[in-house]
């Protein structure tokens, strides 16, 4: 699982970085593909607090309820949820930051 | 209930742990921290500078929340959650029977937890503002009681059926 997400991170980043290759929705699914394969890889209770609190925009009480966790608990994880996302993604991450400056 | 008194200043530290665990979005930071987090944001070029690196990482991850229908990854997320009795599980997405009970479970909860959070904090756009795919598919079965099997089978089937619709079209 860990090697599979490396590959396609490592696979993300270099296609985003040669020039002329298709921009926009292209680009944009090599990004999701990587940033989905890296929630993916995360212990499941990390990839359920990002979720939660990310994409579903929920606050820590409502994650805690949820998760069953203190309040203290959820930021714990996703505090190690992001930080796990963001080793994973480094070269993504630079790749899309450099690609945000240029448009 | 007691009006909230000032509360304590932030220090860097602790406004880069908000920001390592929530985002740059000040909507997510923990509530009672958001006025200081916010002072110091107006006084700390350090922490501005925090804000934009955690800004950036956050606009990855939405970006690749868009072009891949996250729907259907938040709800096997979702449903993935273990509930009172963590379930050691190597492949928990593969487990369509357990995974359906979870999303229930937590489609109970969370459904809960926002009638909850709309009605007694006073703020009924926080249940609105969350416009999520739990919340809105969820929406018109509040009144109807959550806790109503037939109608949260309904809604789970709607949910994850079309979430296998999604992931199994080629």
């Amino acid at each position: 699982m860990a090697e599979h997400h490396a590959l396609v991170a490592r696979r993300a980043a270099r296609d985003l970085a040669v020039p002329g290759r298709p921009s926009g929705l292209l680009q944009r699914k090599q990004v999701a593909s990587a940033v989905e394969s890296a929630l993916l890889a995360l212990p499941e209770r990390q990839r359920a607090a990002i979720a939660l609190c990310h994409y579903e925009g929920l606050g820590n009480p409502e994650i805690a309820a949820v998760l069953d966790v203190s309040v203290e608990a959820v930021e714990s994880l996703l505090s190690r949820g992001r930080r796990a996302l963001r080793e994973k993604l480094t070269g993504v991450h630079a790749q899309h930051q450099t690609e945000g400056e240029g448009s | 209930m007691s009006e909230p008194k000032n509360p304590p200043p932030i220090t860097r530290a602790r406004f880069e742990q908000l920001l390592e665990a929530y985002g740059a979005e000040p909507a997510r930071w923990p509530e009672p921290e958001r006025g200081p987090a916010r002072a110091l944001l107006a006084r700390d070029p350090e922490a501005q500078r925090a804000l934009r690196e955690a800004a950036a990482f956050d606009r990855l991850l939405d970006d690749g929340s868009v072009a891949l229908e996250p729907s259907a990854a938040l709800r096997r997320a979702v449903a993935e959650i273990p509930l009172r009795a963590p379930p050691v599980v190597a492949a928990p997405w593969l487990l369509a029977s357990f995974a359906r009970s979870a999303l229930a479970a937590a489609l109970v909860l969370a459904l809960g937890v926002l009638a909850g959070v709309a009605t007694a904090a006073d703020e009924p756009a926080s249940a609105d503002a969350s416009g999520t795919a739990v919340a809105t598919s969820g929406s018109d079965e509040q009144s109807a009681g959550a806790a109503d099997e037939d109608s949260l089978d309904a809604l789970v089937e709607l949910a994850f059926n079309d979430g296998l619709d999604e992931e199994q079209t080629p």
